[in-house]
């Protein structure tokens, strides 16, 4: 009995593990057409070169591909081009090409095609992962490969790495300095990187979400409490950069050598994301950074002590959510042997930024 | 000429009664010949006049003037002020508003509102999701 025990729990075993092999092979994902995707961008980007004068560098070719969560695919880039003998064409650097594959292609068949025509191929397989709000999250397996002569490439980079970045930051995997260029002037060097971005579902693409700020600094003993209002509409999903005026309080005793007052300043700013669910609550990303600086009063903030972090929650809309900063800490000085201790100037001070999101209709 | 001499004088060509004194020292200013004068031409063009409303207008007025008149709005009886003097002071409290909480030009202490009250309340932890860099 035992053993026919165990053989159906092999048999089960086994059937699960075919058909979860099969699901994963398959790269199947159950989609909502209505959710968000991500879009994924391979590319490249050329630094130009004429007559011994180097020019500038930006974007001259992207494969793209928009993936739901869990789904992976292919996207390529290629640079260069060969003679009429197969040979790699130094002065045909220029050219590049993008894209991915089609269904009917196989990796191997699409990367042999790709190296007949192109010396440099940059090809990956991009994952898309969980992820928070204003956040990436992708697994990537890449590679370089370099051909001499058409249709015999040699991988040269490459690895398979994951990679958490913020909503549209980028991310270098490969570097080519090119030696020849041709006096018609080319690429001298070419950067791949990729990034993502969000691409929202169609039902709530350029719906509008109001942000109702607000920075209150509650002073310690003897000093006022400040204020501050800020009100923005954006599209959800987009970031939405905010600036806080900055707050000023006089030093009792600090003077520089001239004289003049010392004021500690306080300033706040960052950065506010919402994306509204499915389910009608918005999910929410706030960077925030504040600086505390000592100046000769009147004096804008020229530096000090930075400090900053992300909050991310989600919220029924016009719920309202106080996010407090930590207590100021270091020592910023206003000049020569002139500095202020922040912790002990600021105890008891509590610096808050207060958050509204709802829908804008 | 004052416009009180004017009205006056108006007054007194349409047969109402006035005050002989205001009326004696009205007729002194070297304007009121010419006022007078004005206003007869006036009256003897308007009694030229052969348009005159028919039947129906009499009847509409008939009835308007037997309703009963409108309250006063509200505002009218709390703020006896005209129409266009409020809505102009409306417009510019807005635009003060406005201003007042337009990000350069906020000064902390000129801050006049409250934040709502916080539904949630999270905090920043320093080492853990603050970093401070200087």
């Amino acid at each position: 009995m035992r053993h026919l025990f165990l053989g159906r729990c092999r048999i089960v075993w086994i059937a699960l593990s075919t058909l979860a092999v099969a699901i994963a092979g398959a790269n199947v994902v159950v989609e909502d057409p209505e959710s968000e995707r991500l879009g994924v961008h391979l590319r490249v980007l050329g630094t130009r070169f004429a007559k011994g004068t180097y020019g500038s560098t930006g974007v001259t070719g992207s494969g793209d591909v928009a993936l739901s969560e869990g789904e992976s695919g292919y996207v390529y880039v290629t640079v260069g081009g060969f003679d009429r003998d197969g040979r790699i064409d130094p002065a045909s650097l220029c050219m590049d090409s993008a894209g991915t594959p089609r269904t009917d292609e196989t990796p191997v068949a699409k990367k042999r095609e790709l190296s007949s025509r192109a010396p440099h191929v940059w090809w990956a397989e991009v994952k898309a992962l969980p992820r928070e709000i204003g956040r990436v999250e992708l697994e990537i397996t890449w590679e370089h490969l370099f051909a001499e002569r058409s249709g015999e490439p040699v991988k040269v980079a490459g690895d398979t790495r994951r990679i958490s970045v913020r909503e549209g930051e980028r991310h270098v995997l490969d570097f080519v300095e090119v030696d020849a260029v041709s006096e018609g002037g080319c690429y001298r060097n070419v950067t791949v990187d990729v990034t993502a971005h969000v691409i929202e579902g169609p039902s709530l693409a350029g719906a509008l979400l109001r942000y109702d700020l607000w920075h209150r600094h509650t002073a310690g003993p003897g000093r006022r409490t400040a204020l501050q209002r800020l009100q923005m509409v954006g599209e959800h999903g987009r970031a939405m950069e905010f600036r806080f005026a900055p707050v000023r309080f006089p030093v009792p005793g600090a003077r520089l050598e001239d004289g003049s007052e010392v004021e500690s300043i306080i300033e706040v700013s960052g950065e506010v994301r919402g994306r509204i669910r499915a389910d009608g609550t918005i999910d929410v990303s706030l960077d925030a950074t504040r600086w505390v600086d000592a100046e000769k009063a009147g004096s804008p903030r020229r530096g000090g002590i930075g400090g900053g972090g992300t909050k991310r929650f989600n919220v029924v809309p016009g719920e309202t959510v106080t996010m407090r900063l930590p207590t100021p800490s270091g020592r910023t000085g206003a000049g020569p042997n002139v500095w202020v201790d922040n912790a002990e100037f600021h105890a008891g001070a509590v610096d808050e930024i207060v958050l509204t999101v709802t829908r804008e209709q | 000429m004052k416009d009180e001499s004017m009205e006056l004088l108006s007054a007194f060509l349409d047969g109402e009664d006035v005050d002989p004194g205001a009326l004696a020292e009205a007729l002194t200013d070297p304007a009121a010949r010419e006022v007078l004068r004005d206003f007869a031409l006036v009256r003897s063009a308007v009694r030229e006049d052969p348009d005159r409303p028919g039947s129906a207008f009499y009847a509409r007025m008939e009835r308007e003037l037997s309703t009963e008149r409108p309250a006063t709005r509200w505002w009218r009886r709390v703020v006896p002020i005209p129409a266009s003097a409020l809505a102009a002071m409306l417009v510019a409290g807005v635009l003060v508003g406005t201003w007042a909480v337009m990000p350069s030009r906020v000064a902390p202490d000129r801050a006049f509102e409250q934040p709502p009250e916080p539904d949630r309340i999270v905090e920043f932890v320093e080492g853990v999701d603050w970093m401070v860099r200087e």
